[in-house]
């Protein structure tokens, strides 16, 4: 391993033991603020069983309160969008949160669709009290049956048959009496009727036979001529008396239609009213009921014939509507929403939002190769069960779905429900469909999706600001006090008893705490990520499970989270595997010119790691330009950029104030193959920059992280606690020296929830933490050399960093003079 | 309702193998015709005879010169032709045969098929032999029913068969068959008949006693008793014009209705009033 880099460098060799005197030392962090404890003695419980439950809206008061205020407001428009990243829990806890409020609402309305006497294309909607759907469904299905048996035997008597007979024989008596008129006359004029293939036809006759064409063509021409001229008067007739035999029929049918009507226009009156009585409060059933009647009396006939309903479809068709008599589905009731054993308003969580899983749809059914509907193949969505209540969707999964977001916001705007079809829409369906009465929509739109999205619609969707005016933003995570962490437990008590997991003992619900702090990244901080609380939760009950215990401890926990590392660490193994063997060059030990260690953070998933990374400066001379070269090759992100635009800007405010800054200067994350991006580097890159510029090497034992501003101050960044792990990793595995450490900015902390072990090993003197506020504290410590600052006549001394900075860019400023004079006369082209 | 017995009778052993005697012409729909004779076919072991008549009086009205048709739903008058006239009932004929030949063979009942020519009534009465049943589509005989009936009858009677006639009617399944007698004296072999083709179909049977007085007729009692059973199902019918008995039928549904015609009985009447109504297939049985 290397242990010094690059030439050495004489004028350093000279000035460092007369300048390391003049350092500030910057002391390194002690261990226990490396890790915010949770002390389970202050906790005060035994287990969880002890704790109240809790509801899940804990530490989100603000979109509480937004959500408070949107159910509340009965204006149209005011739906709500909950702003939540994924895995939060934020479906649950608003589910919970509705529930809730939904138990003190009454239940909504029911509603059912029946057959439209007039149009059956498009069908009635009724809307009744709660708890009458079913039972007007069943009351009209007793209606039927109780018609079943009534009026066939009404239609069986002997005064029916006689009076059915007579219609009959009427008609029949005057269709022969037509034909028997016809037939006598031809017959007195020895001409027959026929019934041939292709229809009647007269024909002359002698003995009953017809005249075979030779004898007929025998006879003479006068006798030829009146015999046709008879058989054609007669087919005069015979055309009359055709023409009034649909009269005839019609007159049949009409006198039987009426005489079923009068016979069963009482018994179905009767039976209506019976029916009618115990819907007297309900005017739409009334209404309906009137019209059902006159549709019955009209159509008696359909119960004298044999629908093949036998004794076990009887039996089945309280249950399965199809299996009933086809001939009576025209008086049935689709029951579209029953709320009878509802408490309070529906919460519908919809979680595959497709058009028809929304709006509904209207089924088919094939018959003899056809596609056929009718009313009672409406098929209710989401938003018919949720109505007069709250439905809630994942706004990514409606986007998603075609039609189902245009569809939605149609139905708000109209405040109405009408099923619509995806087929219809691009126009691929050509069966024969039905066009149902909308139905009044009193439902509160739950949308539930990331920031990122919402801000999308607010944005590129004109609409969605009229339709969801109240937005609900929920926190990610809290502040960490005392009184916040017994409330945490609260929520784990709430967690356990929602997935009947073991109870958690004070030791458990200590560490877990303190693994919410770091899962939020932050000492003062608890993660609200309630996916990751309960996940943790269940596998900590799994393996307590598995040690037979009763109750989850620090022990299951901690098995847990090492569990889940374990199985997502495999891409870290690999990269640390590849540093070790020193295909990653990493150096842990010795110093080097123009080299440092930076940290960056990379991920797996949801896992992430810190991984070290070797940053190099070279310089010479030139015209003020600082080459990035992850830039160059588009590797690097903007904000990197941004970090190392701010180093030129440093370096011009430090050290070019009386002269152009001459220098060329490249920087690069060596073996970085991916992108780049963030500006938590810069500072690392600065410190690469300074030691090839001073020529005085840096301490490889030492990483760095931070983002640096113009001032040369050192910025908070995000991974903290990831980051110095992963520098710890890679020097434990080589064996901790004791002078090992990462340099932080100081402002980082409070964020710090540490790994125990790298506590541990803090605490042993073998790691060290350092908070760096600025530039010129982080150098001195990597350089073991003063920063330096400008004496009143505006030079920083020799023998420091900036000191030897400024000689270097003076020469390369003098070099550049004398370059540009050699080659054109004084005139620097830049 | 009385049910069949399993033990046969010294009359059953004794009954007769009968054909069927499937009778087609031109006009008719003949699927009944030839549904009811499978049936029947099936139900006494019996060979199906089908015979297809060509109509004389149809061949020469075509060859009329001024010959024409009246097509009753829109009164359109087409003329007739001889050769177009005599294609379409060839037509029909070779129809029917491929129709009989592949229900027969379905069923694995023996058939065969001729044609003729000549006057529908005489042709099937000549085909007739003594233990035929036959079967006929009236609408195949160009009068009036009663007359053509009658004229059936009286030809056919001369081969003492039995005739059964489909009209509008297929074999009804499950429904009973209906034995309509009227005369004091029992006919053993139409009673032998009836239960012979209910035992054969599974069919349960009820015979009607048309305007016989119940408590003097010990006579007829004791011989269905003998046929069917003493739990019989009789029924006794007074009938002038034969309403009660076209009442009764409607109600028993059945699949077949067995008459033994008679000048002088009312049960003539009820022959044509059934023919009209298409109730069920009549069985007509002569002696």
């Amino acid at each position: 391993m290397a242990q010094f880099r690059g030439p050495v460098n004489l004028r350093w060799l000279l000035i460092v033991h007369e300048m390391v005197v003049q350092v500030t030392e910057i002391q390194p962090l002690s261990a226990d603020v490396l890790r915010q404890r949770c002390d389970p003695q202050r906790l005060d419980f035994e287990t969880t069983a002890d704790i109240p439950s809790t509801d899940r809206l804990m530490g989100q008061g603000r979109a509480a309160d937004a959500m408070r205020f949107a159910l509340a407001m009965r204006r149209s428009g005011y739906n709500l969008f909950v702003i939540g990243e994924r895995g939060f829990g934020h479906q649950t806890s608003v589910k919970q949160f509705l529930e809730y409020q939904a138990a003190d609402s009454e239940a909504p309305d029911e509603w059912v669709y029946v057959n439209n006497f007039d149009v059956s294309r498009t069908p009635k909607v009724l809307r009744l009290p709660p708890g009458n759907a079913v039972r007007f469904r069943e009351a009209m299905e007793e209606l039927i049956d109780d018609l079943k048996v009534a009026l066939p035997s009404l239609f069986e008597t002997d005064d029916y048959r006689n009076r059915l007979r007579a219609i009959n024989d009427e008609a029949k008596e005057q269709q022969d009496q037509a034909f028997e008129t016809l037939r006598t006359k031809a017959a007195a004029e020895e001409i027959a009727i026929l019934r041939t293939p292709m229809g009647f036809a007269f024909a002359p006759t002698k003995d009953d036979k017809v005249v075979e064409p030779e004898i007929f063509n025998a006879l003479d021409k006068t006798e030829r001529e009146r015999v046709e001229g008879v058989i054609e008067g007669l087919q005069h007739e015979l055309e009359s008396v055709l023409r009034n035999m649909p009269v005839i029929e019609k007159k049949r049918r009409d006198s039987i239609r009426s005489l079923n009507a009068e016979l069963a226009s009482s018994t179905v009156s009767a039976s209506v009213a019976s029916t009618a009585e115990q819907f007297r409060d309900i005017p739409p059933v009334l209404d309906y009921l009137k019209s059902a009647e006159a549709d019955l009396v009209r159509n008696a006939g359909l119960f004298l014939q044999d629908g093949g309903e036998d004794e076990t479809a009887k039996l089945l068709s309280r249950e399965a509507p199809e299996a009933r008599d086809p001939r009576f589905r025209r008086y049935g009731v689709n029951v579209v929403v029953a709320n009878g054993d509802a408490n309070g308003a529906a919460v519908i969580l919809e979680d595959h939002p497709t058009l028809g899983n929304l709006l509904g749809r209207i089924e088919h059914l094939s018959q003899m190769g056809t596609l056929v509907t009718d009313f009672m193949l409406i098929k209710p969505g989401s938003l018919h069960k949720a109505n007069g209540g709250f439905i809630v969707i994942e706004a990514r999964k409606i986007l998603t779905e075609p039609f189902a977001w245009e569809a939605l916001k149609r139905t708000l705007r109209g405040n109405a429900i009408r099923i619509e079809s995806a087929a219809e829409q691009i126009g691929f369906a050509t069966t024969v469909t039905l066009d149902p009465e909308p139905i009044p929509l009193d439902v509160k739109v739950i949308l539930i999706g990331e920031r990122r999205l919402y801000d999308l619609l607010v944005h590129l969707d004109p609409e969605f600001s009229a339709l969801f005016k109240v937005e609900a933003d929920f926190e990610d995570r809290w502040a960490r006090t005392s009184e916040n962490e017994e409330k945490s437990v609260q929520l784990f008590s709430s967690i356990i008893d929602d997935e009947d997991l073991r109870p958690l003992d004070a030791t458990g619900a200590a560490l877990l705490i303190e693994e919410v702090s770091r899962f939020a990244g932050d000492a003062e901080r608890l993660s609200l990520h309630i996916g990751y609380v309960t996940d943790l939760l269940r596998e900590a009950d799994f393996w307590a499970g598995d040690d037979k215990k009763q109750t989850i401890g620090s022990a299951d926990v901690e098995r847990a989270i090492a569990g889940r590392i374990k199985r997502k660490d495999r891409v870290r193994e690999r990269v640390y595997e590849a540093i070790d063997r020193e295909t990653l060059l990493i150096d842990t030990a010795g110093t080097a010119i123009g080299q440092v260690n930076g940290l960056a953070v990379t991920g797996i998933g949801d896992f992430v790691f810190g991984k070290p990374s070797r940053i190099t400066a070279r310089v010479r001379m030139g015209t003020g330009k600082l080459v990035d070269i992850e830039r160059e090759v588009e590797l690097g992100g903007p904000l990197h950029s941004k970090g190392v635009l701010i180093l030129t800007s440093f370096l011009n405010a430090n050290f070019a104030l009386d002269r152009p800054l001459s220098l060329w200067a490249s920087l690069v994350f060596e073996q970085s193959y991916g992108g780049i991006d963030g500006d938590s580097a810069s500072s690392a890159e600065l410190y690469a920059l300074l030691s090839a510029l001073a020529e005085v090497p840096i301490r490889q034992d030492l990483a760095v992280t931070g983002s640096v501003n113009q001032l040369g101050q050192v910025q908070a960044i995000g991974g903290v606690n990831e980051k110095i792990e992963g520098f710890f990793d890679i020097c434990n595995r080589r064996g901790l020296t004791g002078d090992q450490g990462v340099l932080i900015p100081k402002s980082n902390t409070k964020h710090l929830m540490l790994r125990q072990d790298v506590v541990d090993a803090v605490k042993a003197g073998k790691f060290a933490v350092y908070p760096i506020h600025s530039i010129d504290e982080g150098i001195e410590i990597l350089t073991g050399l003063p920063a330096g600052v400008r004496d009143t006549s505006g030079k920083y001394p020799a023998k420091s960093i900036y000191g030897l900075v400024d000689d270097r860019l003076r020469e390369f400023a003098e070099a550049r003079r004398a370059f540009a004079e050699r080659e054109n006369g004084g005139k620097d082209n830049g | 309702m009385g049910e069949v017995r399993e033990n046969s009778t010294s009359e059953e052993k004794a009954a007769p193998r009968y054909r069927v005697l499937a009778g087609f012409g031109s006009i008719a729909d003949e699927l009944p015709t030839i549904d009811t004779a499978m049936a029947l076919a099936r139900a006494l072991e019996a060979d199906i005879a089908g015979c297809f008549v060509k109509d004389v009086d149809l061949l020469n009205l075509a060859g009329l010169p001024f010959a024409k048709a009246m097509r009753p739903a829109d009164r359109t008058v087409l003329k007739l032709e001889r050769e177009h006239m005599e294609r379409q009932i060839s037509r029909a004929a070779a129809n029917w045969e491929r129709m009989l030949h592949a229900k027969a063979s379905r069923s694995s009942v023996r058939c065969s098929y001729k044609i003729t020519k000549g006057a529908y009534s005489a042709e099937i009465a000549r085909e007739t032999e003594a233990t035929d049943i036959v079967v006929v589509n009236p609408l195949n005989l160009p009068h009036k029913p009663r007359d053509a009936v009658s004229l059936l009858l009286r030809e056919v009677n001369e081969a003492m068969g039995a005739v059964i006639m489909p009209e509008r009617c297929e074999w009804r399944a499950g429904g009973p068959i209906v034995l309509l007698m009227h005369d004091t004296e029992a006919d053993q072999l139409v009673m032998g008949l009836a239960r012979r083709i209910a035992r054969a179909v599974g069919n349960e049977v009820v015979i009607l006693m048309v305007d016989v007085d119940e408590e003097n007729h010990r006579e007829s009692r004791d011989a269905v008793a003998g046929i069917f059973g003493p739990d019989a199902d009789v029924r006794y019918v007074r009938e002038t014009r034969f309403g009660s008995v076209a009442a009764e039928l409607a109600e028993l549904q059945p699949s077949l209705v067995i008459v033994q015609p008679s000048a002088s009985s009312p049960t003539d009447a009820a022959i044509e009033l059934l023919l009209k109504s298409g109730r069920a297939p009549l069985m007509l049985v002569l002696r």
